[in-house]
């Protein structure tokens, strides 16, 4: 009975399962370790010169295959024990709903992260970094809009000033970049 | 050995630094108060600055950050129950008691105090062993380097936090990354897959800044759907009487040495130390008798703190004698010594006794700062506390951003460490302790450098790494270890104790 208490979605959502798929992406590591090396040949035995430049990137491979199968046995160990035990209780609707919200913000910073770093040689950082902020603030849900676009123009800035003027930065975008040489006008004139 | 410290507090004296200190610790005891941000990332968000510096100064920043953040877990642990640094989880468990009696500002002085003792009484060991192990390690042929670095591997395994099996997987990974680029004795190219932006490496700051600065936040962004309550908004720091303190010798003086015995580990670092020297002496107590731990006696808080403190001096002793880093911290402390051109290892000492002796003045400058900070500083902390996540995470996102890019002054080493925050943030929720890879990456040059030369010298034959008493002993260890290891790894686990070590998500 209690072997039935466990469906599908309980048996994806297992530390075991999420265990086996860590393993196997291991082991794939350390196959890619000798797969994509170096299409060159040269012998991984040592001779009187020493070790190739192969042999210990092979030998780390070779290690990290083995620890990854002694880490596929035990995640199926641990699946055997888990679906030997009872369904876990279900979690509460508020728990559900707050994970849901967690995984949509770490999936959409990641992305906003990727296009930060893909725009920021184009449009230059000048602009970048306060859309950047502000997308982030209205993600996490800060505060009213009008603050949180305050707050990333202002730490946008703050942040250019930092970097670009201060610590000499190369932080300037190309053609589609019209904020930068603006603000470097402006800091001259005021001096800085 | 006295001239060359004294040179270290002529150098560290000057105003630059000194103020880079200050500003270091300031910030050290902010980050460190704030659950989800940690020395390690502090001094990541921080690393586009430190490009820019000369080395000393850059080196003072990152010292006074170190040593902050040990006493800045302290405060949310006592005020909200959750500790800043996971060294910290300790003095919650008598720290926030105290706090409930309305003894916030006693409990954040005794931590304050005991922090500022254990640090003192850390730097001293420091001072004491570093020479002495510095000296002997000058004599060290590659073969010997090449096992003192494996040796630090296998450590950094055993003793991290997880299975041996993730521990030694972690540092396969870092040895495998460091492995990418040409091949610095035969020119070939590894791992490159025609990519000439591989050629020279996978960008080491970026690794440090995806694991260190992206896969935390991408952990801790739960932290901006929940909020934490401060106990008290109304706190004054209460300093304790010098009696009080000295009259529990016991407590700093076991929790100081466990601090620098355990730090000088690599791989166990402080988390390891505050919850061993509370133990010992919570068990070996009298008065207070071990049932009274953990409903708010001092002891509790200073043993703890003590030993917290006394880690940063542990930690850079094999750091800057063998150039294998305790924790997190001093393996961004070690690359940046690569990124400013130092050789870390065992000729540091030699090459460059300005560097060694400078960070040993800076770590006492800074814990000294750190104590007038506390004490000047508290409602500054507690207001800070305050704040929300959501306004910090993107701006260190953005700070980290920039730190991967400047190292190259391109993006590839930004996408590099989104991929590596990825991985690492997947691999942490698994339980793996990912300072390995950061550990493997460092030390994988080294070794794979030492092990070749030995080879090479020897004509090919194994026998030179047990050619001598201390190579054999630093084999014994290694294989010690590995065997020891393995063999509680293949034991099976009782369900009870596999329930209770099951890493939680939700915190990491």
């Amino acid at each position: 009975m209690q072997r039935q208490g466990r469906d599908r979605a309980d048996f994806w959502q297992g530390e075991g399962t999420k265990d086996l798929l860590t393993a196997v992406a291991l082991l794939l590591v350390a196959v890619a370790g000798f797969a994509f090396i170096n299409p060159n040949s040269a012998s991984v035995y040592p001779g009187d010169g020493g070790l190739t430049w192969r042999t210990l990137p092979f030998g780390y491979a070779g290690l990290l295959g083995l620890l990854a199968c002694v880490y596929i046995a035990q995640s199926i160990r641990k699946i055997r024990s888990e679906l030997s035990e009872c369904a876990p209780r279900p979690a509460s609707p508020e728990q559900v709903s707050e994970n849901r919200v967690v995984l949509k913000r770490r999936v959409v910073s990641i992305a906003l992260l990727v296009g930060f770093a893909t725009l920021l040689k184009v449009f230059g950082f000048a602009l970048m970094a306060p859309i950047f902020l502000f997308c982030l603030f209205r993600l996490y849900q800060r505060g009213p809009w009008t603050g949180d676009l305050g707050l990333s123009i202002g730490g946008g800035l703050a942040l250019w000033l930092l970097f670009v003027p201060v610590l000499k930065m190369n932080l300037k975008g190309d053609v589609f970049d019209p904020l930068t040489p603006a603000l470097l006008g402006l800091t001259k004139m005021a001096g800085l | 050995m006295l001239s060359g410290l004294l040179q270290g507090f002529a150098e560290m004296g000057s105003l630059t630094n000194l103020l880079l200190l200050f500003a270091g610790t300031t910030l050290g005891i902010l980050v460190g108060a704030l659950p989800g941000l940690s020395s390690p990332m502090a001094i990541i968000v921080l690393l586009p600055i430190t490009f820019t510096m000369e080395t000393m100064p850059a080196f003072a920043l990152m010292i006074g950050i170190y040593v902050g953040t040990k006493l800045g877990g302290s405060f949310s642990a006592i005020l909200l129950r959750t500790p800043g640094t996971p060294a910290s989880a300790c003095t919650a468990l008598d720290g926030y008691p105290m706090a409930m009696r309305g003894e916030a500002g006693l409990a954040l002085g005794y931590a304050t105090m005991s922090s500022t003792l254990g640090g003192i009484l850390g730097w001293i060991g420091a001072v004491v062993a570093i020479p002495l192990i510095a000296g002997i390690a000058l004599y060290s042929a590659p073969p010997d380097i090449a096992l003192i670095g494996m040796a630090g591997l296998i450590m950094v395994a055993a003793f991290a936090r997880g299975s041996i099996v993730k521990g030694l997987s972690g540092v396969l990974l870092g040895l495998l990354v460091s492995s990418v680029g040409i091949d610095g004795q035969d020119a070939v190219m590894r791992y490159t897959f025609g990519l000439t932006s591989l050629e020279s490496g996978i960008p080491f700051a970026a690794v440090l800044v995806g694991i260190f600065g992206f896969a935390v936040v991408f952990a801790d962004i739960s932290l901006t759907v929940k909020g934490s309550e401060l106990l008290t908004r109304d706190v004054t720091l209460r300093v304790p009487r010098p009696g009080d303190l000295f009259r529990r010798w016991r407590a700093w003086l076991i929790g100081s040495i466990y601090g620098l015995g355990i730090g000088a580990i690599p791989g166990v670092g402080a988390d390891g130390s505050t919850w061993l020297s509370y133990a010992t002496v919570k068990n070996s107590s009298k008065n207070p008798p071990p049932e009274a731990f953990g409903t708010g006696v001092p002891e509790g808080i200073i043993t703890p703190e003590a030993s917290n403190n006394a880690t940063t001096g542990g930690a850079l002793v094999p750091m800057l004698t063998l150039g294998i880093p305790g924790d997190g911290s001093t393996a961004i402390m070690l690359g940046a010594m690569i990124m400013h051109g130092l050789t870390p290892g065992v000729s540091l000492m030699r090459d460059d006794p300005d560097i060694v002796y400078g960070l040993l003045a800076a770590l006492l400058i800074a814990t000294i700062f750190m104590f007038f900070i506390a004490m000047g500083a508290i409602r500054a902390f507690v207001f800070v506390l305050q704040r929300d996540r959501n306004v910090l995470f993107p701006f260190i996102l953005v700070f980290a951003s920039i730190g991967a890019y400047s190292s190259a002054n391109s993006v590839f080493p930004v996408y590099v460490a989104i991929a590596f925050g990825i991985i690492g943030f997947l691999l942490e929720k698994r339980g793996f302790p990912v300072v390995t890879i950061v550990l493997g990456a460092i030390l994988g040059p080294i070794i794979e450098y030492n092990v070749r030369l030995g080879l090479a010298l020897s004509g090919g034959d194994w026998m030179t790494f047990v050619e001598t008493w201390p190579r054999i002993c630093l084999v014994g260890v290694i294989a010690l270890l590995l065997t020891k290891e393995i063999r509680s790894a293949l034991r099976p686990v009782p369900p009870a104790r596999r329930a209770a070590t099951t890493p939680n998500t939700a915190n990491q």
